[in-house]
Order: structure tokens, then C-alpha cells, then sequence
């Protein structure tokens, strides 16, 4: 009988979840399929593995055409240095947003929205001509190297930051830094001693969305490296089926696979913080 | 906690360290660089000829130069890079199809140069003019591009169309072929247009080196420049299309992109396929055996075929070379990969047929059979007409059509009907 | 007022950070002016100033938290939004890409042609007298001279006819009447050598000449004496290097003799504004007989090639012939030999900078700014000289995606798809989002497990995710192998709509599942117990309560969604790049939305149009930022800020 009621009431709680999880893991799958497979294409005419091979894990740390290792650390490099430093400068803006009572605030907010929604494909090139002469006067910082990109990303990913971070700064109650206030510290002050050690969970939140977020980015990582060896991991993966001609699938599915199992390992760690990060922003009842 | 003055000095000394570390000059490296865009291919292999810049000699092949070669992720990518650069990081060089040459001109993006006679001599007037805008040379043959039909082991070999539709519907059941004709390289608009061509549909036709202008009108008879020839629709019905209801579709034997019944590669390779388009940039694809036999795809009629594209990748100067003060030495460099030694060399890596006719004897069987197959049946590649200035391209009307025809189950006649004014208005506007 | 302020480590700190940001702002912005490019060094000036003011002044507070942001953003996201904006207003396509003082520089660097024979030279490079900046070349102009041929001293004796029948075909049949020669007969044209034995031809009995052969006629007397006077001199292919002379008649038999070409070189020096010919005793030659050193010149080694090759490639030397003819140095020479290629050209295409015009000084032809970007014949209007520049056009662009019905009609139809694209995106993933989060908002047996699971697509590097998707529904690719199923999921333009809303469905329902769940758990729950004891059952409490409570919460979220899909260029660019296309040969197509349509039009077809696409971007713009705007008002997210 309580199994009965126990089905009745949860079974369609089941269902959901079942057909979620299916719907969720079934094309993973196919890529950890893929990438134990010796053919090359994403084709498979069966559930089930017939046969085992690491050639596609092997190429990727042999083949010095396909420097794998030198694609993640690139992708890291850019994409840690980038999410670290955007949440170091994006936290204080999005704080002075927050608590600061200054002329123009209302019209600095909407602004850095709208700036958000302009549709930027286009800014591509006007960016790339900036890089090139950025690469005459400063050559380890302009076009074609890590740390211009980095630049570039850092404009980029300002307005997202700074915005979503603002979300979380409001749900800090405002009663601790009035105490500070009323201590005599200045506005720094209270941002250093008082709202950063607050934040630090949120922050780590964002930047870590951040990290994912320029792990995918593409289009402008394609134009501004095209090096083999300054690649990031977006780009160079791309390349395997991005050809003229060619879909190398398997190396492909070995290398997402391999590129994405320590970001899903971190996200998996931290999942309690990334949800109540998410929606601390959001959520003010 | 500070007094004024100490405010003073310490801002004082801010600036004085400020103003230390501007003081410090760049320095700047005076080795002299030609520098090479290529694509994903060609650019490796390039480094393979000249070797990496840092164990090159200054000079190696152009006096007091070293060669850096930088290859791109793609095509697209190179193409991008292109399009975005200028002196400021633009190469001297730049490896890409002649198409790129009307665009890169327009947009100031290439230079003229002039090559000496003794090396002009080893190219056909087609494949300079293919590098050539209004008159001028952009650039030097590399390699040329093109398809050519190859029949499986223990096929006989076609003389007509008609020979190839027969073998495979006498043998479909009894070998389990899974489609007669498919497409291993250069897709639907580009490998499979010499199948359209040999069933009697071109996007633009030649006539005596130059495109054909003359066109019929609306109503009258066919003209020796129609793209369409008045036997194309029921060259369709008889060879590669059969009844559908009041429509037509496909009979399978034609199968220019892959579905969830036809894998070109494997079933090729299984012997499910007897004939496959192949593209010269996929030696290692089928077996040399195949390979040698590749041919054009045969005609409706013995002794005609289906003209393949035939265009050619050269090495392109760029107008940088001249901001950057590199033009004598990248014209130089070019006059290398033009001359039959620089052709020898680079194509024993790069292993496409040879654009230098003289140089095509050091070719293996693969670079021969294909420049075989091009100098029996081909229609150069002139980007002009194909790219409709309109924005109507015949890279996507080719498979399009095809799909809307044969798998789609659209009326034959209006669709070809339609095809064929845009194609000519492509010819038409391509003229201008 | 006390500027410093705080803990001794955390001044020091501060001063040393803003010591070296203000460092390396500085040391750029002379990089930047050493280099030329004095636009980024006034910014980089500007953030400088900012950098002081901000920091070591205490005027204003917020810039302290607020400058390095704004310096970014400026830089990298407000000068590329300023730059599409402005691009809407010019003329920026193919062939009008440069700006006008480019366009010009390049006409004129590019407006020069070959002289009419195509003159070449094979010269040294070096210079003339003693300033090695000076380039001069030392060259060696070849010309043909007749001579006899070494070692041939036979006479023939000729009859003059033709071949095949066709009177244009001139050709000699030779005999060697005095037995010098190897050869007893031949037959020749000006192209075709063919020994003859006896057995071949017929002879004259008087002097043994032989005067016939197959397929040679012989001339008749009246033909002959018509053309009497242009024989001698006539030139007949011997052998394979050597040619055979005609001299005058003697009873309708000519005289031939056996010649050669031979090379005879005049030597000559050009420099920047002098032409000089120089004695044959000034030169030293090599064994073909061209010069390879020359008074007063000396040539230059090869590093002194590397140092000038710039001017090398640049310079326009003196020719014979005056101004416009010049002669340019194409190549360097190749590394181990001494001679580099030279050409004779003519700078045919001349700039006048007071009538802003081009002149072709050959042709006559003039060439005027035509107010559309390009210099334009007058007399012949379709004739004009690349490339072009971008020209200001006002509205035009904006005008012709109302009026030009080939921008128009695609253009309407990927704006109806992108809202819809937007609008079922965001309902889709809210939609299972929510469903599963309601499903898993109980502590079921394996909750964890469902959950870690189901936030994979999220946590997975989305790039990678859409690619793999984009292999699996391939028609060759894994769903339909796996399901046994032919569907053109990206082929066909229903289905590959459906594909990517599919897609995105996957990418986003985590994220809304998270996000509901959050929300769920904050709704309180005395809320729905209470109904629950007013007797509502539990769908009416979802209906009534939850749902609205929920959406209250989470609009901006569904706002914002709905902002950033609109611009979702990676899926549709990834999975479908858009297609299939609308029309034949379209460049947009049936899964386009917006943005990937601008991008296609700027950066993927053969005539990229930057003005049409920064156009769109700009009407884009005003209607995302209009609904976000509304939005926003709407919820009152901004109201705490007034």
C-alpha cells in the first residue's frame, strides 16, 4: 500500500525526471560514443559501443598538428585571466551602482543595458583594425596575441558582469555597510573590509559563469588567432570539422569530451553555490 | 595620517616612477619578413617547404629574407582575416582561389605584378587569366582544382551516362548497391556541377576562351549560351529521375549528398557504389588503383563528358607588400612558385595537380590522372558569373535545385524554368 | 581634506598599482605616438588623466570604483557601437571599402601598364657614383643581327611555291646543286624543316634542280612576277637554330643561304632621373654577353639588397623613351645569381589633385569623383577605375531595406522568424524548466542524481554542444542512423526551424529549471498550505498562486532571455548557418534570425555589404533596446534607482 501511494504520488515526478535526464545526457552520450569510436563520423547505428578505441584520445596528445594541450591552456589562460579581472573591475562598479548615491546613475545603468543589446557582430572589424595598430606599437598586446584578446574580451564582458553582479550586491542587506558608514569609513573602505568578504561566494559564482561563458566564445577567437599554437580550444576543436572538406568527428568528440569534463567537474562541485547564485540575483520576492 | 606635503611628495613620486617606466624605449627586431597567408592545408605544407622562419637562413630563397608562413583555421577564416586586415598586419602574400581576385582588387587588397616570359610561356592563357583583372595579373598558378569521376573495382568503364545508369540498375538488387553516382568531394555545387554538365546544364558556357554571351529570349529558340540546353529536363527524366505521382523523383541513382541510407565514403569503399566524384585535394581517400582511373563524368552521347570545374589557386600579392616596402621581394617569391622548380617543390608536398604544365612530369599517378581528367573536360571557374552580383549564386541554386526536384517532389518544369532565367541573369549580370 | 586615508598598507598599495597603471598607460601612449597612431594615444592620454584624477584627488567617488570599466568599455565595446552606427550612413560594401584618400593612394600606386612590347630587362642592381642610397640598374638591351651561320657555308638553290594548295603557305623545295651539304633536298616553310632524298622530288633536267614534290606547288611565272620584289629576304626554317635566306631570282631559281640570329647587347645605366648608354669598352660581361660590372657603377651586395629593397621595389627609373615611361624593378635578384627582372612601363593613370581627377594620359580618357564612391569615366559611364572608397549616402541604406524588395521581403521574413524564434525559445525552455523543477520540488528518491544529470547541458561548453548537434542531425548522422529514420532536419525549412528551437531547448531548459527551483523554494509556504485549507486543490493553487508569483519573479529573467536569444547568433550560425535558403541563391534563409542575417551580409556573401548589414544592426538595436526598455519599466526592476 505505501508503495502504491508512494508511486501514486510520485510517479509522474519520476517520469518527468526520466525523460529530462534521457533528453539531457542522450547526445553526451553519443559523444563519449564518438569518441571511442575508430570511424569518423558522428554515425552510429547502434546504443551500444562495437568497438573500443583510444585513437582519437592518442592523436590529440601525438599529433603536433593538433597541439591539444597548448589549445587548453590557452583557452584557460584567456578565459581565467579574463573572468578573474572583469570581476575584480566589474564587482566595484557594480557596487558603486548599487550603494553609491551619485548624479546619472539611473542613466549609467540603462545605458551599460542598451550598450549590452547592440548587436555586435559587426564591431568585429572595427576591433580588429583597433588590435592591428594596437600590434604596431605594442606587439605583445594587439592582434594575434593572448593578451590582446584578453583585452578585448575584458570590454566585452564588462556590461554583462557589472550588470548581473548588481543583482547580487542588492541582496546583501544594506544594514552592514550603514554600520560602516557610521564608523567613518569611506566608501572604498566599506567596499574592501565590508562587501568583499560578503561577496566572495557570489563573486566566485559569476566569475566562474563568466569562465564558461568565454570558453565558448568563437567568433572572435577564430579571427584574432589563427595560429596554430595561440588557438584556444573553441577554435581549434572547430577546426577538426570545420574544414573545407574534412569532418574529423571522433578526434572532435575526444576533444570536447576531454575540454569539458573538468568545467562540468567544477560546475558539479560548486552547484549549490551556482544556484543560489543564480537566483540570489534574480529572485527579491 | 599624511600631512600636505607628505601628500606632495608621494604624488610627486608617482609621477617620477610613472614618467621611469615610460622612459624605457621599445626595442625592435630589423630582421626583414615575407609573410604568407594560407589555409589549413596549404599552410603547413608551405612551412614544410621553406622550413620553420627560425631555422631559415636570411635569404634562403629571397635575398635577405626570411618566409614566415601563418597558416589559418579555414578557408572561412582566411578569407575573414582578409577581408579585415590591413598593412598593419596584412600578409605580403596570400594563398586563395581565383575568385578572391575581382573582390581583392575592388577592395584594394591586391597588387599587379608582371611575370617574365619564360615562366608566363608555362601557363595556359586560361589559368592567367583566371588570376587576372581587367587585364592585370594578380598572382601566380599554384595548383589547379578539380574533380574527376572514379568507378569502383571490377567496373567497366562507362562511355555514356546512360552506360553508368544501366550498370547500376542491372546490379542494384544482386550487389546491394545503395546508389550509383555519389559525391566524395567538392559537394553538390561544385563537384557535382560535371554531372549537371553532362546532362546538359552549366552555369555559364564557354566559347573560345570566353564566356559565352549569346542567350536566347523569352519564347525563342535555345541559343548556344543558354546554361540550360533544351534536352536537359528530359535528360533528367530518362536518366536520373523516375514518375512521382504528377511530379518526379529521384530513381537513386544519383545521390550528391549523404542521407540516412547512402555514406558515399563507406559505401563506396564497400563496393555499395559503383562511381564517386572525387576531388584532387583527396589522395588518400580510395585506392590508387581507383585513382587511376579517374576520369570526367562520360556524356549523354560516347566521346562527350561533363565539363568539371577547373580553377586554379595561386599565390596572391597583396598591396601590403607594397605599403610595407616588401614588393620587389614578394614579387621575387612569386616568380619562385611560378618557376617549374618552386612548382616541383611545393607540389611534391602539396601534392596537388601541377598549374605549371612543365612541371606536371615530377607528378605521381594521382596528379597526373587528375590533370588528365582536367584537360579532357573542363570550364573554368570565373567567380563573376557564379557569385550573382543579384545574389543569386550558383552555389546555392546547385543543391537547392536538386533537392527541390528530386527529393523535395516540386514541379520539374516550373523549377527548371526558373532555374534557368536566373542562371541567365547570372551570365548576364556577370558580363558587366 | 585628507586624500590618503586609511591603513599605511593598504596607501601603499594603491600608490603602487596606480604608479604602474599610469606606467604602462604612459609608455603606451608614446608607443602610440612614436607609431603614428595619435587617435589611441589621445585615448590612451585621457585614461591617464582619469587614472589621476580618480585616484589621487578625492573629488569624485564613484570614479574611483567606476574607471577601469569605463576605460574597457569605451575602448572595446562604445568605439567598435560608434563604428557600426556610422557605418550605416556610407556606401561600405565590395569595392568600397577604403577610404577615399586610400582609394586614391592605390589608383595611383596601381595606374601604371607595360609599354606596348613589354619591354623586360634582365638587370645588375646597384648604384651609380658613390651615394649607394641613389639605386641605379646596369642593363643589357638585346637586339637580333643577321650573320652567317658558323660552320654552314652551302648554297642552295630554291623554287618558290606553296603547300597543301593554299597559296599562303609559302615554302622553299632546296636543292644543294654543289654538294656542300648533308642535305641533297629539302623542303621548308617558314616553320618546317623536311630533308628529301631523290626518290622524293622531281628534277629539272637542265641544272638537276629538283622542282617538284608532293604536296608542294610551284609558283607560275605571272604569280612569281607579281611578287617579285618582296622575295628576297624571305626566311625558310633550316634545321633546328638556323634559317634559310632568300636572295635574288636567276631564272626563276632563287639563291638561298644559311643564317643566324645572333644577340648583339647595347649597355646601358638608368638611374632615378638619367638614362645613359654606356661604351661596350666600359662593361664587363658575362658569357652570354650581358654586363655585369660597368664604370661608375657598382653593384650591390647582397646585404645592401636586403637594406634597399624597399626603394628597389619602389623606384621608377629613367627609360629612353621620356616620362610617362619608366623602368620598375619587379624582382630582386635570386639568391647566387646577379640579375633581377625589370620592366618598361608607362604610368598611364595620372592623379590631378586641384580637379580631384584621373587622367589616362594614353587613352585621354578622364576619370571623376561620380558622388557614389568610385572615379567614373565621363564619356563612357560604365567604365571606372578600382577600388572605391566609402562614400556618405545619408539614408540610402536605411531607405532600401523599405524600398528595395530583393532587402525587403527576405528581411520581413527573418524578422517574424526571429521574434518567433526569441518569443518560443524563451516559452519552451521556461516551460520544461519549470516542469521539471516542480517535478523535483519534493525530496524524491534519486533527486540529486536527476538534478546533477539534467544541468549537464549547461554546465558543457555550449559551443561544442551546438556543433555535436549539428553532426547528429546531419542527414547522414546519428539520429537518423540511430532511429532509422531519412528526415532532412536541416534541409528542409520546417523542420530545420524546428531543429534549432529543439536545440536551444536543450541549451536553456537547465538554466530555467535552476533558476524555478530557486524561485519555488522562496515562495513561502504558508501561501499554498492556506489555500489549500480554503479547499483549492492543487492545480488551482499553481494556477492561481504559484504561476503568477513565479512570473512576477522571474520576468526580467524571461525578459532578458528573450533579449539574448534575439541575438543568438552562435546556435543559428553553429547548428544551420542560417539555411536553408529562402529563395534559390537568397543569402538569407529560413532558420536566419537578425543578426546572423547582418552577419551574413557583412562578412559571408562575395559582395559583403557593411553599410546595408550596420544599417540592420541599427534597427535591430532600437527594437530590442525599445522592448528590453519597456520591460524593464514595466517590471520596475530600475526603480530603486530614481
Amino acid at each position: 500500500m505505501i508503495i502504491l501511494r508512494w508511486f501514486q504520488q510520485n510517479s509522474w515526478r519520476h517520469f518527468v525526471g526520466l525523460f529530462g535526464t534521457i533528453f539531457a545526457i542522450f547526445p553526451l552520450y553519443l559523444v563519449v560514443l564518438a569518441s571511442f569510436s575508430p570511424s569518423q563520423s558522428l554515425q552510429s547505428t547502434s546504443f551500444i559501443p562495437k568497438a573500443f578505441v583510444l585513437d582519437n584520445f592518442t592523436m590529440l596528445f601525438t599529433d603536433p598538428t593538433v597541439p591539444f594541450l597548448l589549445w587548453m591552456k590557452n583557452s584557460a589562460l584567456i578565459a581565467g585571466a579574463v573572468s578573474l579581472l572583469s570581476v575584480f573591475i566589474g564587482a566595484a562598479s557594480a557596487f558603486a551602482f548599487s550603494r553609491l548615491r551619485f548624479k546619472g546613475k539611473r542613466v549609467g545603468l540603462q545605458a551599460l543595458l542598451l550598450v549590452q543589446m547592440f548587436p555586435s557582430v559587426l564591431a568585429l572589424s572595427a576591433i580588429y583594425v583597433i588590435m592591428e595598430r594596437v600590434f604596431v606599437f605594442a606587439p605583445e598586446w594587439g592582434l594575434g596575441t593572448l593578451g590582446g584578446l584578453v583585452l578585448v574580451y575584458l570590454g566585452g564582458s564588462m556590461g554583462v558582469n557589472i550588470w548581473l553582479m548588481k543583482g547580487f550586491v542588492d541582496s546583501i542587506p544594506l544594514e552592514l555597510d550603514e554600520a560602516a558608514k557610521v564608523d567613518g569609513a569611506s566608501a572604498m573602505q566599506t567596499y574592501w573590509q565590508i562587501f568583499v568578504p560578503l561577496a566572495m561566494p557570489i563573486l566566485s559564482v559569476v566569475t566562474l559563469l563568466s569562465f564558461i561563458g568565454l570558453f565558448n566564445e568563437f567568433i572572435l577567437a577564430r579571427m584574432f588567432l589563427p595560429e596554430t599554437e595561440n588557438r584556444t580550444i573553441a577554435v581549434g576543436l572547430q577546426g577538426f570539422i570545420g574544414g573545407q572538406y574534412s569532418a574529423n568527428w571522433g578526434p572532435f568528440a575526444a576533444g570536447s569530451l576531454l575540454a569539458s569534463v573538468p568545467i562540468i567537474i567544477v560546475f558539479m562541485t560548486l552547484q549549490r553555490y551556482i544556484i543560489g547564485g543564480l537566483t540570489a540575483g534574480s529572485v527579491k520576492g | 595620517m599624511f600631512s600636505t606635503n607628505k601628500k606632495r611628495a608621494a604624488m610627486l613620486a608617482v609621477f617620477a616612477v610613472a614618467l621611469g617606466g615610460v622612459a624605457l624605449t621599445p626595442a625592435h627586431a630589423a630582421t626583414k619578413t615575407l609573410t604568407i597567408w594560407a589555409d589549413e592545408t596549404r599552410g603547413p605544407h608551405l612551412i614544410e617547404l621553406f622550413g620553420a622562419v627560425e631555422d631559415q637562413d636570411e635569404g634562403d630563397f629571397v635575398s635577405g629574407y626570411v618566409i614566415d608562413v601563418k597558416p589559418q583555421t579555414n578557408f572561412d577564416a582566411l578569407k575573414a582575416a582578409l577581408d579585415n586586415a590591413t598593412s598593419a598586419s596584412g600578409p605580403d602574400i596570400v594563398l586563395g582561389p581565383n575568385d578572391w581576385v575581382p573582390s581583392g582588387v575592388k577592395n584594394g587588397k591586391l597588387a599587379a605584378l608582371t611575370l617574365p616570359a619564360a615562366i608566363k610561356a608555362d601557363y595556359t592563357a586560361n589559368q592567367l587569366g583566371d588570376l587576372s583583372y581587367k587585364g592585370k595579373l594578380y598572382g601566380v598558378p599554384l595548383d589547379v582544382n578539380n574533380v574527376a569521376m572514379v568507378r569502383n573495382t571490377g567496373v567497366p568503364k562507362p562511355a555514356t551516362f546512360g552506360a553508368m545508369v544501366n550498370y547500376y540498375m542491372d546490379n542494384k538488387d544482386a550487389q546491394g548497391l545503395t546508389a550509383g553516382l555519389c559525391i566524395l568531394g567538392g559537394g553538390t555545387e561544385w563537384g557535382g556541377m560535371s554531372v549537371y554538365s553532362a546532362l546538359g546544364m552549366q552555369p555559364y558556357r564557354m566559347k573560345s576562351g570566353k564566356v559565352d554571351l549569346t542567350l536566347s529570349k523569352v519564347g525563342k529558340a535555345p541559343a548556344s549560351g543558354d546554361p540550360i540546353s533544351a534536352n536537359f529536363v528530359n535528360n533528367l527524366k530518362t536518366y536520373v529521375l523516375t514518375p512521382d505521382g504528377a511530379n518526379w523523383k529521384s530513381n537513386g541513382f544519383y545521390s550528391p549528398w549523404n542521407t540516412g541510407v547512402v555514406d558515399c565514403e563507406a559505401d563506396f569503399k564497400a563496393g555499395k557504389i559503383p562511381f564517386a566524384i572525387l576531388g584532387n585535394w583527396q589522395p588518400d581517400l580510395v585506392a590508387t588503383s581507383i585513382v587511376a582511373t579517374a576520369q570526367p563524368v562520360p556524356g549523354i552521347t560516347a566521346g562527350t563528358y561533363g565539363n568539371a570545374f577547373g580553377s586554379v589557386s595561386g599565390a596572391l600579392l597583396t598591396s601590403f607588400a607594397a605599403t610595407k616596402g616588401n614588393l620587389a621581394a614578394a614579387k621575387s617569391l612569386l616568380n619562385y612558385f611560378g618557376s617549374r622548380a618552386g612548382q616541383r617543390d611545393y607540389q611534391k608536398i602539396e601534392k596537388r595537380p601541377h598549374a605549371n604544365a612543365k612541371a606536371s612530369k615530377f607528378g605521381n599517378s594521382f596528379q597526373k590522372a587528375f590533370a588528365n581528367a582536367a584537360g579532357l573536360a573542363s570550364v573554368p571557374q570565373i567567380g563573376s558569373y557564379l557569385d550573382g552580383t543579384g545574389g543569386n549564386s550558383w552555389w546555392s541554386l546547385a543543391g537547392n535545385y536538386w533537392y527541390r526536384v528530386a527529393i523535395n517532389g516540386e514541379n520539374l518544369t516550373t523549377t527548371t524554368t526558373n532555374l534557368a532565367a536566373l542562371l541567365k541573369a547570372n551570365v548576364v549580370a556577370g558580363s558587366k | 581634506m585628507r586624500i590618503f586615508k586609511g591603513n599605511i598598507y593598504a596607501v601603499i598599495a594603491k600608490l603602487i598599482f596606480v604608479t604602474l597603471a599610469m606606467s604602462i598607460l604612459g609608455y603606451l601612449m608614446l608607443a602610440a605616438f612614436g607609431t603614428g597612431d595619435t587617435n589611441i594615444a589621445i585615448f590612451l592620454a585621457v585614461c591617464i588623466l582619469m587614472v589621476a584624477f580618480a585616484y589621487l584627488t578625492n573629488i569624485s567617488i564613484p570614479l574611483k570604483f567606476f574607471a577601469p570599466g569605463i576605460m574597457f568599455l569605451i575602448a572595446f565595446v562604445i568605439v567598435p557601437m560608434v563604428f557600426t552606427l556610422s557605418m550605416s550612413v556610407f556606401k561600405y560594401q565590395t569595392g568600397n571599402m577604403l577610404s577615399k584618400e586610400q582609394a586614391i593612394s592605390t589608383i595611383d600606386q596601381q595606374g601604371v601598364t607595360s609599354d606596348e612590347n613589354e619591354t623586360a630587362y634582365d638587370v645588375v642592381l646597384g648604384y651609380y657614383g658613390d651615394k649607394a642610397s641613389s639605386i641605379a640598374i646596369l642593363g643589357s638591351e638585346e637586339q637580333q643581327v643577321e650573320g652567317a651561320a658558323p660552320g654552314v657555308t652551302a648554297k642552295f638553290d630554291t623554287v618558290l611555291g606553296y603547300l597543301d594548295g593554299d597559296k599562303t603557305k609559302l615554302a622553299v623545295l632546296a636543292t644543294d646543286t654543289w654538294g656542300d651539304s648533308q642535305y641533297a633536298f629539302f623542303l621548308a616553310s617558314p616553320t618546317t624543316f623536311t630533308p628529301l632524298t631523290d626518290a622524293d622530288v622531281t628534277l629539272e633536267e637542265v641544272n638537276y634542280t629538283a622542282i617538284s614534290t608532293n604536296g608542294f606547288t610551284r609558283f607560275s611565272k605571272a604569280e612569281l612576277s607579281a611578287m617579285i620584289e618582296s622575295i628576297p629576304g624571305l626566311k625558310f626554317k633550316y634545321e633546328t637554330r638556323y634559317f634559310l635566306k632568300l636572295g635574288a631570282p636567276i631564272k626563276g631559281f632563287f639563291e638561298g643561304s644559311v643564317n643566324q640570329s645572333m644577340s648583339v647587347y647595347t649597355y646601358f645605366i638608368s638611374t632615378k632621373d638619367k638614362f645613359r648608354i654606356v661604351p661596350a669598352a666600359d662593361v664587363v660581361k658575362d658569357g652570354s654577353g650581358m654586363a655585369i660590372k660597368a664604370k661608375n657603377f657598382t653593384k650591390f651586395t647582397s646585404s645592401q639588397i636586403a637594406k634597399y629593397s624597399e626603394e628597389i621595389g619602389k623606384a621608377h627609373l629613367a627609360y629612353k623613351k621620356p616620362a610617362p615611361y619608366f623602368i620598375g624593378i619587379e624582382t630582386l635578384p635570386s639568391p647566387g645569381t646577379s640579375f633581377a627582372y625589370s620592366i618598361v612601363q608607362i604610368k598611364n593613370i595620372q592623379y590631378d589633385k586641384k580637379a580631384d581627377t584621373f587622367t589616362n594620359v594614353l587613352s585621354g580618357d578622364v576619370y571623376k569623383d561620380d558622388g557614389k564612391g568610385n572615379f567614373r569615366n565621363i564619356k563612357e559611364t560604365k567604365d571606372y577605375l578600382d577600388p572605391g572608397w566609402r562614400q556618405g549616402v545619408w539614408f540610402e541604406n536605411f531607405a532600401s531595406l523599405l524600398s528595395d524588395t530583393r532587402i525587403r521581403d527576405p528581411l520581413i521574413q527573418v524578422f517574424i522568424w526571429t521574434i518567433a524564434f526569441a518569443f518560443l525559445t524563451v516559452m519552451t525552455q521556461f516551460a520544461l524548466g519549470l516542469l521539471v523543477a516542480i517535478a523535483m520540488d519534493k525530496k524524491i528518491r534519486g533527486r540529486g542524481i536527476y538534478r546533477s544529470l539534467m544541468i549537464l547541458p549547461y554546465a558543457m561548453p555550449s559551443i561544442m554542444s551546438i556543433l555535436i548537434w549539428g553532426g547528429m542531425l546531419d542527414t547522414n548522422g546519428a539520429i537518423n542512423s540511430l532511429f532509422n529514420l531519412d528526415v532532412q532536419w536541416l534541409q528542409d525549412p520546417w523542420m530545420a526551424k524546428i531543429s534549432v528551437l529543439l536545440v536551444n531547448l536543450w541549451l536553456g531548459f537547465p538554466y530555467f529549471y535552476l533558476i524555478a527551483a530557486g524561485s519555488l523554494q522562496a515562495i513561502p509556504k504558508e501561501l499554498a498550505e492556506s489555500a489549500g485549507i480554503d479547499g483549492a486543490n492543487p492545480r488551482q493553487i499553481f494556477r492561481l498562486i504559484t504561476l503568477p508569483l513565479l512570473l512576477r519573479m522571474l520576468t526580467p529573467l524571461l525578459v532578458a532571455s528573450f533579449a539574448f536569444n534575439f541575438n543568438n547568433f552562435n546556435i543559428i550560425y553553429l547548428l544551420t548557418g542560417g539555411g536553408p535558403s529562402f529563395e534559390f541563391g537568397s543569402v538569407a534563409g529560413a532558420t536566419d534570425i537578425l543578426i546572423s542575417y547582418t552577419y551574413k551580409l557583412a562578412f559571408d556573401t562575395t559582395i559583403q555589404n557593411y553599410g546595408l548589414a550596420s544599417a540592420i544592426s541599427v534597427v535591430i538595436f532600437i527594437i530590442v533596446a525599445g522592448m528590453s526598455m519597456y520591460g524593464i519599466r514595466k517590471s520596475k526592476v530600475l526603480d530603486d534607482f530614481a
